[in-house]
């Protein structure tokens, strides 16, 4: 098991714990970007480099990457989603390492957009990385903000889609390759849970904004997350499925 | 109003290098110049006001100063879950100049109205919200709020008292004292207010910023429990505010606005203005009645 996977699991282990002892979270939607998370944080971005969550379903797989690294402090995952926390389940702006409030869709890329801009305007060199989910494509802005975007030549703005087919649920938006690449964008295609696919992808030089296409499983690392990601959308872990789950994660390395 | 914005923000986007003009499809023409000059920091975003704004947001938390101008309707009721979000919840600093206000536009229709501007607005928390009556007045009002912090809508008129008071950000004017009733009196309605009170023994409170509301002024200077409310757009967006500074007291209360069922016959807005109930006679009327 590589370095990568391991901290995959790890974390994963701990949001099973979390959720089964909160009775909170929705899984699957964090499961889906871990890898994608890990890759970013663990050996991609620079300090100086900035990330904005837009699906704010997964803000729980983002709040156990900021605590693993002592951006949040040490146990306060434990507080997910309870009474006077400050971890609700969509992440909000204010806790350490949340740029942007989420948990309306479509909000996220244009925020990300404007903030790229604004970092060039203060002639700043970093860069934008963002994650959206293929569920709220359907929402216009994302398709505006990525006109703007061109427009404005940002070509340090990464946009990840974490596409594990929620949008099947809705208008299915097919030859999304061909659909970034007529906004302009530099498109790549890849498993989002390959590490050296990701790190491969988000090392990639690019002039014009760039839309990583990164194809994942609602729910990756448990069988029942992956075969009932819709049953399991909300639905916290009672002991017993805590158990299986743990073993299922277990089962899948 | 609207030259006075294009000098003001002209002065600000060559003084302030944090400063970024977000036009929406709107005025591209008067901003040419500045355009040309700061490209980086004036531009048309285009036709996509929900996305303006969340992008507006992105500029904020990279510590620019956006200021955001297009048609009131479309900014207010297109983005206002990205105005609630974005900036209200999020509080970022953020300007909103609104262009068309009520029935500006009189002649474009139903899609070019927004009388329920204010009262949408008041429902976003840290929003606030100037409503000047004259440009000297949204001069003083915009360079003592653009960068405090919060977001702010300031609501550009066609309508413009010829009367001028030196305003406070936060704090309304007393216009005179009387003794038997107040009238409260929201931007760009005062001249018409001041000609329909005429001689009558009543005290007149002048509102320029209507969020956040100056409670103390209203609580320290009303006249008797008799008070006349008049916006220049749907009644009522202040109402909240003026009984819940008064909470306890018995009131009697008679409002001047614009009804949510009122029609606008196209034409010109002076045309309109008596069967928006506006006009000096209705006023006149309705002060007339309260004070009985």
């Amino acid at each position: 098991m590589t370095t990568h996977e391991k901290k995959v699991r790890q974390l994963k282990e701990r949001m099973l714990e979390v959720s089964y002892k909160n009775q909170q979270g929705f899984l699957p939607s964090a499961f889906s970007i871990l890898d994608i998370l890990v890759t970013l944080y663990y050996e991609i971005m620079e300090e100086e480099d900035q990330f904005v969550l837009s699906k704010g379903h997964a803000a729980f797989g983002l709040y156990a990457v900021l605590e693993d690294k002592g951006i949040l402090e040490k146990g306060e995952l434990d507080t997910f989603g309870q009474y006077r926390s400050r971890l609700s389940l969509m992440a909000e702006r204010g806790i350490s390492g949340v740029l942007f409030s989420t948990g309306s869709l479509g909000h996220g890329l244009p925020e990300a957009v404007g903030m790229a801009y604004g970092n060039r305007a203060k002639k700043r060199e970093n860069r934008v990385f963002t994650v959206i989910g293929d569920g709220e494509l359907n929402e216009g802005t994302n398709w505006e903000a990525m006109l703007a975007a061109y427009k404005f030549g940002l070509d340090h703005l990464v946009c990840i889609l974490d596409n594990n087919h929620t949008t099947e649920q809705g208008i299915d938006l097919t030859n999304l390759r061909r659909k970034f690449e007529a906004f302009n964008w530099h498109v790549e295609e890849i498993n989002g849970h390959k590490e050296q696919e990701l790190a491969d992808a988000l090392n990639q030089k690019h002039h014009v904004p760039y839309m990583i296409i990164a194809n994942t499983i609602k729910g990756k690392g448990c069988s029942s997350f992956e075969q009932q990601a819709g049953l399991w959308h909300s639905k916290a872990p009672n002991e017993e499925e805590y158990k299986m789950l743990l073993k299922e994660l277990n089962e899948n390395d | 109003m609207i030259d006075r914005f294009v000098r003001v923000l002209e002065e600000i986007l060559a003084k302030d290098e944090r400063s970024a003009l977000v036009l929406s499809g709107i005025r591209q023409y008067s901003f040419r110049k500045s355009m040309e000059k700061y490209p980086e920091r004036v531009f048309d975003i285009g036709i996509m006001e929900s996305t303006a704004v969340g992008f507006a947001a992105g500029l904020a938390a990279a510590g620019m100063i956006p200021f955001l101008h297009t048609w009131t309707p479309f900014l207010i009721e297109r983005a206002f879950e990205q105005l609630k979000l974005d900036f209200g919840s999020q509080k970022l600093e953020g300007n909103f100049i609104g262009a068309g206000a009520s029935y500006d536009l009189t002649e474009l229709g139903e899609s070019h109205y927004c009388p329920e501007d204010i009262a949408i607005l008041k429902q976003i928390k840290n929003m606030q919200i100037v409503v000047p009556g004259t440009a000297t007045e949204w001069e003083q009002l915009f360079l003592q709020s653009y960068q405090n912090g919060s977001p702010t809508f300031y609501r550009l008129s066609n309508e413009v008292n010829h009367t001028e008071n030196v305003v406070v950000f936060g704090r309304a004017n007393i216009i005179q004292k009387g003794n038997k009733g107040t009238v409260v009196v929201v931007g760009p309605l005062l001249d018409t207010v001041l000609k329909a009170v005429g001689d009558k023994d009543v005290t007149i409170l002048y509102y320029t910023t209507v969020e956040p509301f100056d409670y103390t002024l209203l609580r320290e200077n009303i006249s008797g429990n008799r008070i006349l409310i008049c916006e220049p757009y749907n009644k009522s967006a202040v109402l909240y505010n003026i009984i819940d500074a008064l909470r306890g007291e018995f009131l009697k209360i008679e409002m001047v606005g614009i009804d949510i069922n009122a029609k606008c016959c196209l034409g010109n807005y002076q045309d309109n203005i008596p069967a928006l109930g506006l006009d000096e006679k209705t006023i006149a009327s309705k002060l007339q009645k309260l004070l009985q």
